[in-house]
């Protein structure tokens, strides 16, 4: 067993860039991404569309589509460890093939993901069981048909789902939206994943609903002692959930962070404004400040900050001629921006 | 259930609607129905916002097209007073009060890719109902198109464009063009802002906000997002399973809820505020419509319920100034606010 309060380093990703190469141009989604990911902690990503962060999620797990995507640039080490918790080794996922074995093994067996919409990425004509058994038979072979299905029901009766030995036989449309949220999470986890992907999983659910999957989660985050990168646009959601931050705007980090530091003193201009134009269920209620202009479009050619069209303390011939890189400001605490040097 | 009755501009007494449901074949016997909307009263005032809020399956939506005319309501009543004192009996109208109806009622929608028509320019789209109306034609109905949107934060130069080559954002301003040309003293705005960019969020609402404002408009606004009804809102009305459960002036709905399910509503919104900490989770999701439990609607999440629960429904009951609760034991249980 794992130490459950080791906060070991899982995933390095380093200058990740994944263009997609489109008629209409190229569109860089992830352009230069850079993060760590650790056992039992959360990086939340926030972000809104085009930011990228699907697609950095995409790239970790290898499933961009190619073409027209591709990963062009960067390493994801992972590093492996025994279950004494000693270091075994590290590979760097990207210079995997695909669809080659060793990515298959990593896939699902070390890294998980679940996606917002539970419906579209069940298989509708297979059961719970079938799916679940899939994973378990392909990355444990060891486990017997019987074992596969005992190993099943504990794990979808683990994710709140009633009457597990029931619904293990149930296919998903039979499910409502947070039974089959649910049941992709049991999916996720059949495996004991050293990290879990979370990319806006509570986003299609009614709020009541969100929030018995958000204390799953972490519930098993703690027992599993799991590393999760959790994506949403939702910024309360990414606040309750997350240790650390990275906001993400146009393929870029431009600000990381813990998740104290980066309510409580938001640095880039670009956070601070997000912020501000977000509505809150408590706090004082000022009139919300929109974030002026929007978002542009992943074909246009910036020169410079890619922030510059919508920031208000944007320097003229600064900040339009100058790409800004991301440094560190305070200790842990990551900018890109020009007023920052 | 009026207070003041002057001044209100929309009242719906005991609204019902409800979808059969057939069992198909040659017969189509109706086997049951989803009533998706039980039992509701509410009242809107000139000028004011009343936030409809609920989860799946709750009615709003539904609601929300019964009081616009997009449904035809089962039962109930439902008048719209018109400042010059004509009452609109929305259920029995008359082709000419039809007509009126139109022009005092109107609706947003919430998808703004589905909502406009792709193949009409936004002159076209936002000048329809003065055309069918007999409102304006010609060059005026185009000056006055133009000027409704700029008044949203669009050109004249987008007149002559079709929808899709404009951004989500700038959709939903041409929808609430549309919705707005024609003078309406109620709109009926479903999720307007739910498709959007969060950034995108904020410009959107507050242009209704000061719309509302400038042209004296009265919103019923529908939103599952809490914290978006917040902003929003003079008074909010929480619905549960097709039923009002409770309805309260903002921050007494919001600091001293009287119906659990409100409670519970309040205290499942992600808050940043609330970052690092655990909270409280309620089991059970919003019921299957076509399987409602005895007695009242919310019973198998509540923590309250005692035997009366179980088997009535309770009413609705008055607690305060516009402040209604549909619970039996009201009087009884002490709950928390955000």
């Amino acid at each position: 067993m794992v130490e459950k309060n080791q906060n070991q380093l899982l995933v390095e990703v380093e200058d990740l860039k994944t263009y997609f190469y489109l008629h209409e141009g190229t569109v860089k989604a992830v352009d230069g991404v850079s993060f760590e990911l650790f056992k039992g902690k959360t990086l939340g990503v926030i972000g809104e569309s085009g930011c990228g962060k699907s697609v950095t999620a995409r790239s970790i797990m290898q499933l961009v589509a190619s073409p027209p995507g591709k990963i062009i640039n960067g390493s994801i080490n992972f590093h492996h460890y025994d279950e004494d918790g000693k270091q075994k080794e590290v590979t760097d996922i990207l210079k995997l093939k695909p669809d080659g074995k060793e990515m298959r093994k990593i896939r699902w067996k070390d890294i998980a993901i679940i996606f917002q919409e539970p419906m579209t990425s069940m298989s509708p004509v297979h059961t719970v069981f079938d799916q679940i058994n899939e994973a378990i038979r392909l990355h444990l072979p060891e486990v017997s048909k019987e074992e596969s299905r005992e190993r099943t029901i504990e794990l979808i009766r683990r994710v709140g789902i009633p009457q597990p030995e029931v619904m293990v036989d149930a296919y998903s449309y039979q499910l409502s939206g947070g039974m089959r949220q649910r049941a992709m999470i049991a999916m996720a986890l059949s495996c004991n994943p050293a990290l879990l992907i979370a990319d806006e999983p509570t986003t299609a659910l009614d709020v009541t609903v969100e929030s018995q999957i958000l204390e799953l989660i972490r519930e098993l985050q703690n027992e599993y002692n799991m590393g999760i990168m959790y994506i949403s646009h939702d910024l309360a959601v990414v606040a309750e959930m997350s240790d650390d931050i990275m906001v993400m705007y146009l393929g870029q980090a431009v600000e990381k962070t813990d998740v104290n530091t980066i309510f409580d003193t938001p640095l880039h201009p670009y956070t601070q404004a997000l912020w501000r134009s977000i509505p809150q269920i408590d706090g004082e209620i000022d009139r919300l400040e929109p974030i002026q202009g929007t978002i542009p479009s992943p074909y246009y050619k910036h020169t410079g900050c890619r922030f510059y069209g919508r920031c208000e303390k944007r320097i003229e011939g600064v900040c339009n001629s100058t790409f800004p890189e991301l440094i560190e400001v305070n200790p842990g605490h990551f900018v890109r921006c020009l007023l920052y040097k | 259930m009026s207070e003041n009755s002057q001044d209100i501009i929309l009242d719906v007494k005991g609204l019902k609607k409800y979808f059969p449901l057939s069992t198909g074949g040659v017969f189509r016997k109706v086997s049951g129905y989803i009533k998706a909307v039980d039992d509701v009263s509410f009242y809107v005032r000139r000028g004011e916002t009343v936030g409809v809020v609920g989860e799946s399956g709750c009615g709003k939506t539904t609601l929300g097209r019964c009081v616009s005319k997009l449904y035809n309501a089962t039962d109930g009543e439902l008048s719209v007073h018109l400042e010059d004192g004509t009452v609109l009996d929305v259920n029995n109208l008359d082709k000419e009060e039809r007509a009126t109806f139109r022009k005092s009622v109107q609706m947003i929608f919430q998808d703004p890719y589905a909502s406009l028509n792709p193949r009409m320019t936004v002159l076209n789209i936002v000048g329809e109902s003065l055309v069918v109306n007999d409102v304006a034609k010609g060059t005026e109905l185009e000056s006055i198109v133009g000027g409704i949107v700029q008044r949203v934060g669009l050109k004249v130069e987008h007149l002559r464009r079709y929808p899709h080559s404009f951004s989500g954002g700038q959709r939903q301003r041409i929808g609430i063009a549309r919705a707005l040309v024609i003078n309406p003293k109620l709109i009926v705005a479903d999720e307007p802002v739910s498709a959007l960019d969060v950034s995108i969020q904020a410009q959107i609402l507050n242009q209704l906000k000061d719309l509302a404002q400038d042209f004296g408009l009265s919103y019923m606004f529908i939103s599952h997002n809490m914290s978006v009804i917040r902003y929003m809102s003079d008074r909010i009305m929480v619905m549960y399973a097709g039923k009002l459960v409770e309805v309260a002036p903002k921050e007494v709905l919001l600091n001293q809820p009287r119906h659990p399910y409100t409670e519970l509503l309040l205290s499942a919104v992600p808050r940043v505020s609330r970052r690092g900490t655990y909270r409280m989770v309620t089991p059970g999701e919003p019921p299957d419509l076509l399987n409602l439990p005895k007695g009242c609607v919310f019973n198998p999440r509540c923590k309250f319920a005692t035997e009366v629960c179980y088997e009535e429904q309770p009413n609705l009951t008055q607690v305060g100034t516009d402040h209604f609760v549909r619970c039996h034991r009201f009087d009884e249980i002490k709950l928390k606010g955000i």
